[in-house]
């Protein structure tokens, strides 16, 4: 029903109930990239990861280089935490298809690189996701931007 | 400083109620001097932290005052409740709640304001008939069980309460404490199965800055807010071996170290835990520890489930009519002799929570303004039979916009539950849902 309501959620690790209010509030706030990232990382917590991926696909779409090293901006979620409990309590709930893709999804956040590594991997064993195909293209074009600039500049 | 907020910051200093507002986020960007002296903190301190570890009220998890107001869009007013002071000291309080919105009516942050009660026993249960301390039941089952909780009113022994899904295993807890001589004292609770087991050791014992990647500053634990009064481990079956130990340590003399910290810490806490698995398989299984069982299973308290005490259930229908009748506004009085009949033969395997669904829907669903009737009742209880009040049809389809949102409010937006108490798929409640918001 309300982002502050699934921020309630979150801080709490009632991640469901989070997903379930950010479904809802993202209807009525379809441009918040706030709700947009925490519904994400709640689908990927959830070991929802191929709900997570559309919506990730459109905010990278929208504007990847302000989602890197942008996380812990957002307290109420914080990257470790969300690392722990992915690697930690549901890993052995998850399948090792649905651990690579869920840690290439949240290491977008922080390592570009090490985000694609996990992303390719996923996509090596479902090589029919099309949404997964689309973030790791513009992934890897974002990659080749960032370092193409940065060659650039080293030679003025 | 702004000086109009300088100005409003001086208006709320004066006030003798305590003042807090938080942002989006739960995080707290004001107190006021009353607030501050209430609680034992200070201003530097509070703000920027989560309301919940300045507050460390037993509400910050289960149910916030602030998440009450945003979920029945109704302001809080003389509600009455308990924080915790920063000496540990339990302050009874009565607190007011509103929510600050933007301009698309979203919440945008939270007010709370505060005093400290002057009458205690307002916290008591509210006396509902056929109850005990607010559990309902005539059966023999039931009056011996809260027999034994007035024998063991002057007991500090710990007491392992077993009961099937539903069966009010926590009401039973908090009986156990409102009727012990630490009632006065802290009551903490903790859900051994909703914390993240890596989580769980620094959320029972708390953590010194620095112990983990996250231990941004130290943290007290529940162990230590409870010091003096109780702690309830609910499912405690599914706490991690290697955490039994460490319980089993604090069981035996109440001491335990924080992470990261050499500093050995004692703590005087009576412990209630709770369980729906069965225990001895899991001892069998090596899955819980024997010892810990023996310490924790001083007073055992069997809950039997509904079907063993079916003659309670009158008096539940009638405790649930009436909470629903308040909450949705309606005359209900009574229940349909045929759906009574269904009712009474149902084996009820969902427990108690199974009974308050069933009467939430048939609230719903009910064609009739004062009773409950056949065609209220979820189909999977009503099966073939056909309700003759009942026409044309009457799914999720049929339902008006209100009914369904009222319900879904009542479910704090919870899509699945309602999709259940409906008896349809999830899908179809979203599906609804966005029809009325196009």
């Amino acid at each position: 029903m309300t982002e502050m309501l699934a921020n309630y959620y979150l801080m709490n690790h009632k991640f469901e109930a989070a997903v379930a209010e950010l479904e809802t509030a993202l209807i009525n706030c379809p441009n918040s990239l706030s709700i947009k990232r925490k519904l994400m990382l709640g689908y990927v917590i959830t070991d929802r990861s191929d709900e997570a991926l559309p919506l990730l696909s459109s905010m990278v779409e929208d504007d990847l280089p302000s989602l890197v090293g942008n996380f812990d901006s957002d307290e109420v979620c914080p990257f470790s935490i969300l690392h722990e409990i992915i690697t930690g309590t549901h890993k052995s709930a998850r399948s090792a298809e649905n651990l690579t893709k869920s840690l290439g999804i949240i290491w977008l956040f922080q390592d570009v690189p090490k985000s694609l590594i996990y992303l390719e991997q996923a996509y090596a064993n479902d090589t029919k996701n099309v949404s997964l195909l689309k973030v790791i293209n513009m992934v890897r074009g974002y990659i080749k931007e960032s370092r193409s600039s940065v060659s650039q500049s080293s030679y003025t | 400083m702004d000086k109009s907020i300088e100005k409003a910051s001086e208006i709320l200093d004066s006030l003798s109620e305590g003042v807090i507002t938080i942002d989006k986020k739960f995080v707290i960007t004001f107190i006021n001097s009353a607030a501050e002296s209430f609680i034992g903190t200070t201003r530097q301190d509070a703000i920027g932290k989560s309301c919940k570890s300045i507050c460390r009220s037993e509400l910050c998890e289960a149910d916030c005052p602030i998440t009450q107001v945003i979920k029945s869009g109704k302001s809080i007013h003389n509600f009455n409740s308990r924080m915790i002071a920063k000496n540990k000291k339990i302050i009874p309080v009565v607190l007011n709640a509103v929510v600050l919105r933007n301009n698309r009516n979203e919440p945008k942050a939270g007010v709370l304001s505060f005093h400290p009660a002057s009458n205690p026993d307002s916290l008591k249960s509210v006396a509902i008939p056929n109850s005990f301390c607010g559990i309902i039941g005539k059966s023999k089952a039931m009056l011996d069980i809260f027999q034994l909780i007035r024998e063991i009113s002057r007991s500090d022994a710990s007491v392992l309460i077993q009961g099937e899904t539903g069966t009010g295993k926590e009401l039973i807890a908090n009986a156990v404490h409102e009727q012990s001589q630490r009632a006065s004292n802290a009551y903490v609770k903790v859900n051994c199965a909703v914390i993240p087991p890596q989580l769980l050791a620094s959320e029972l014992f708390g953590h010194t800055k620095g112990a983990f990647t996250d231990a941004k500053s130290d943290r007290v634990g529940r162990f230590e807010l409870a010091d003096q009064g109780t702690i309830f481990l609910d499912e405690i079956a599914e706490m991690p071996t290697n955490m039994q130990t460490q319980l089993l340590r604090i069981l035996q003399n109440g001491s335990f170290e924080r992470l990261g910290d050499s500093n050995t810490r004692t703590v005087n806490v009576r412990v209630i835990a709770a369980t729906n698995m069965d225990i001895q398989s899991a001892i069998d299984g090596n899955r819980f520890r024997n010892d810990l069982f023996f310490r924790l299973n001083v007073i055992p308290i069997h809950i039997p489930p509904l079907r063993e005490r079916k003659e309670d259930l009158p008096f539940l229908f009638e405790h649930f009519i009436q909470v629903f009748n308040q909450r949705y506004n309606r005359q209900i009085e009574e229940i349909d002799t045929d759906a009574l009949d269904i009712l009474l033969q149902h084996e009820w395997p969902g427990n108690i929570r199974e009974v308050e669904n069933v009467i939430e829907y048939a609230f719903i669903r009910s064609k009739k303004n004062h009773s409950i009737c056949i065609c209220g009742l979820p189909p999977s209880l009503r099966a073939h039979i056909v309700c003759k009040e009942e026409s044309g049809s009457t799914g999720i389809a049929s339902m008006k916009s209100e009914q369904l949102v009222a319900l879904l409010d009542q479910n704090n937006w919870n899509q699945s539950k309602v999709a259940d108490i409906l008896g349809v798929h999830r899908s179809t409640v979203w599906r609804k849902l966005k029809s009325i918001q196009s």
